[in-house]
């Protein structure tokens, strides 16, 4: 690999070893994916690493290079714990240094805004800057909506980038990365009744059978607006791996089907039908009974259009006895919908507005009341809860799992029944 | 029988394979408490704990590797890892956690290897040994 000097001199320990560790491990990284050179990177959002991972990165460094954000945390690391009725008895490893890491990361100068939605708390990209992102949903974003260029980074490659301010030029970041790839068309969906659960189950299907590649879909309506465009693209990541999904007439880089192509022919080309949209919203439901326990909104974290539209739909309702109703969000929009009332409204009905932590991994075998049945407007949180998460020793629990649109949940938090589809 | 492949993160390790169609996430995918893989994944019911998995590439939520750094803690992690080819979410996972694999193999590992035979996986040279094929699976 091609390094220059400067990138040299870090490589060889004379910025400290800490910029050595984290030197080495971007070209490790960047070998394994055969770069040749690395780039400057524009932005960082960290999930934290381990501890005593974080320690070696971090030894003789003073702050981070590029603007660096921080993820959402498990809710059992948040000060949220307590009312959310989770046990913080053998809490177990993921939270044990938690607030140890996040004071080093702080001190490196890492803005502590614990949220999968970085984009709306000040880390925001622009077309062609380079980011090194934790969080499938924000890649996709930034990479498909904004322009900018980044990969699916993860364990400690965000941290390494932060530290050095380079990423090795490698699949997203690279103009023959960005092509298309697998052309979807609609044939037979009535793309102006969309609901914003049908862009989800939409994009959970595109996901499984797109998997690694890049997806240009055509045919979309250029008025959705951003909040859908989130639910549809970030559950590709889950079901797949898809980093870049080019939306035509929105995508920078897709103004039409053939630039989103290089002009080169997709390798396959696939249509979406109302029965995918079907099937895929069937993949993300599974229960016995229709008594749900816990509503949970905002993965990814909710904005303050969302936030808005929850709190009208539940002003002057209560939510059922019976039923618990989590919204999540960042601490940016949550202070908004404070002053704007919304936040008032949501709490006189019943409903938790929580921050700084991430609902698809709820630690739900921590709860102190048993719970097992959960609805969500998220493909990628309905997803994780059928699966449990990572496990239970992280307090993961296979969940009976509801998926259906936003006032679908709220009328489900209301009642304490989910309604079936007509 | 040999295989050659691409090195992803160096190591030698030796194991029994477990081989699947369906790409495989750290975060959902199997549980970390058991080692033992979700219902809703093809190899449902098996473990991958100590084992080599073998399996087309990675796909999921970007904590993956972070998941794995506790399956290692745990003692669930598989001890190898041979895909078709890696995305970077798998692949810097066996980075942050020294789970040695390849990737970019020169016969397709899915259909070269049994899920049941017993393998040398070489990731600093980037060779695979089929040590004893499994003759009791299909």
């Amino acid at each position: 690999m091609l390094l220059t000097d400067s990138e040299k001199r870090m490589l060889n320990g004379e910025e400290g070893p800490g910029v050595q560790k984290a030197m080495q491990f971007i070209i490790d990284y960047g070998e394994a994916f055969d770069a040749r050179k690395l780039v400057d990177v524009h932005s960082a959002h960290i999930l934290q690493d381990p501890l005593e991972m974080l320690e070696g990165l971090s030894s003789g460094v003073k702050h981070v290079r590029p603007l660096t954000t921080l993820h959402s945390n498990p809710p059992l690391g948040t000060r949220w714990a307590d009312k959310l009725g989770l046990s913080m008895e053998d809490a177990g490893p993921v939270i044990e240094n938690n607030a140890r890491v996040l004071d080093v990361y702080k001190s490196l100068g890492c803005l502590m805004t614990l949220t999968c939605a970085p984009y709306v708390m000040g880390n925001i990209l622009k077309k062609n800057q380079v980011f090194s992102w934790a969080g499938s949903s924000g890649v996709i974003i930034n990479n498909s909506l904004f322009g900018a260029r980044g990969n699916r980074d993860s364990g400690l490659a965000m941290t390494a980038s932060a530290i050095t301010g380079k990423a090795p030029e490698i699949g997203r970041i690279r103009n023959d990365g960005r092509l298309g790839d697998i052309l979807f068309r609609f044939q037979k969906v009535e793309l102006d009744k969309l609901t914003q659960a049908d862009l989800g189950a939409m994009g959970y299907h595109i996901g499984a059978m797109a998997q690694t590649k890049n997806v240009v879909i055509e045919g979309l309506p250029d008025t959705l607006p951003f909040e859908m465009l989130k639910y549809l693209l970030s559950p590709m990541p889950v079901s797949g791996a898809v980093s870049l999904c080019h939306i035509v007439g929105l995508t920078p880089e897709a103004p039409d089907v053939a630039k989103a192509f290089g002009n080169r022919k997709p390798e396959m080309e696939l249509t979406i039908t109302p029965d995918d949209i079907k099937n895929g919203a069937e993949q993300l439901c599974g229960y016995e009974s229709n008594d749900v326990e816990v509503v949970m909104m905002g993965c990814p974290h909710l904005t303050i259009r969302e936030l808005r539209e929850i709190a009208a739909l539940l002003e002057g309702r209560k939510v059922s006895g019976n039923t618990r109703l989590f919204l999540a969000t960042n601490e940016g929009v949550s202070e908004l919908a404070r002053r704007m009332g919304y936040l008032e409204i949501i709490e006189k009905a019943g409903g938790l507005v929580i921050t700084d932590s991430c609902i698809a991994v709820f630690p739900f075998a921590k709860m102190k009341t048993h719970v097992s049945r959960a609805a969500t407007n998220s493909a990628r949180c309905a997803h994780y809860l059928l699966r449990g998460g990572a496990g239970e020793i992280v307090g993961g629990k296979v969940m009976q799992t509801y998926y259906g649109e936003t006032a679908r949940c709220i009328r489900a938090a209301i009642t304490g029944t989910w309604e079936d589809a007509s | 029988m040999m295989i050659k492949g691409h090195t992803i993160q160096p190591g030698v390790v030796e194991g029994e394979a477990v081989v699947s169609n369906m790409p495989f996430s750290f975060l959902g995918d199997f549980d970390i408490t058991s080692g033992l893989v979700n219902e809703r994944h093809e190899l449902a019911g098996e473990s991958i704990a100590g084992k080599i998995l073998v399996f087309p590439s990675g796909r999921g939520s970007t904590t993956g590797a972070l998941v794995g750094y506790y399956a290692k803690m745990f003692n669930t992690a598989p001890a190898g890892m041979i895909c078709r080819e890696a995305e970077p979410v798998i692949a810097l996972n066996a980075l942050s956690n020294r789970i040695p694999m390849v990737d970019r193999t020169d016969q397709d590992p899915i259909s070269a290897i049994r899920t049941g035979d017993r393998i040398l996986l070489d990731a600093t040279q980037g060779l695979i040994t089929i040590l004893t094929q499994n003759t009791n699976k299909e």
